[in-house]
């Protein structure tokens, strides 16, 4: 169980739970650094949104984003 | 996360050794050297390896660069502080076998 208590889909108001269904239905299930993040939902709703720009916007292509976010994943021995 | 993404088991194993690694052409080892730079501390993002930065990439490229890797450090960070569990599993963050 993490530090802090994740707010599920009952918890949240539209805003949050608009991006829960949205995951739910495109992956199965709500990451839960998302429910983490809803305890402010306007930095889940900007993050998302800022997640989204520098992932899937530019020139550099998504493919090699991923991997540099990889590499620094295992660098700081994330488990997430 | 990276077979999904269609690298190979040897482009992920050599991550562990960028520098050496032929797995990776030279522009893309220059970011995975420069992420870890950026990473481990990044005033140690010198000269040389800002200039190697300069010549794979166009401004607008290295701030790219620089917004993924800054953005990965403060997930991992955010989600290890907090001990996040991990999605889509019932595995908790700290599971017996992650603490030995």
């Amino acid at each position: 169980m993490g530090r802090l208590p994740r707010l599920e889909r009952d918890q949240v108001g539209p805003e949050a739970r608009a991006i829960y269904d949205t995951y739910l239905k495109e992956r199965g299930n709500v990451p839960n650094a998302f429910k983490i993040f809803a305890h402010l939902p306007s930095y889940l709703t900007t993050m998302i949104d800022h997640y989204r720009t520098v992932m899937f916007t530019g020139s550099v292509p998504f493919q090699r984003k991923e991997l540099l976010f990889l590499h620094v994943s295992r660098l700081n021995a994330c488990r997430y | 996360m990276a077979r999904q993404i269609g690298f190979t088991e040897q482009e992920i194993a050599a991550l562990d050794r960028v520098a050496e690694s032929v797995a990776f052409d030279a522009a893309l080892r220059t970011a995975l050297l420069y992420a870890e730079a950026m990473t481990r501390d990044a005033h140690g993002v010198d000269e040389k390896l800002f200039a190697e930065m300069k010549r794979h990439y166009s401004d607008s490229e290295i701030v790219e660069i620089s917004c993924v890797v800054g953005l990965a450090n403060y997930w991992n960070r955010f989600t290890t502080a907090l001990r996040v569990d991990l999605s889509g599993s019932n595995e908790p963050y700290d599971s017996p076998k992650t603490d030995t």
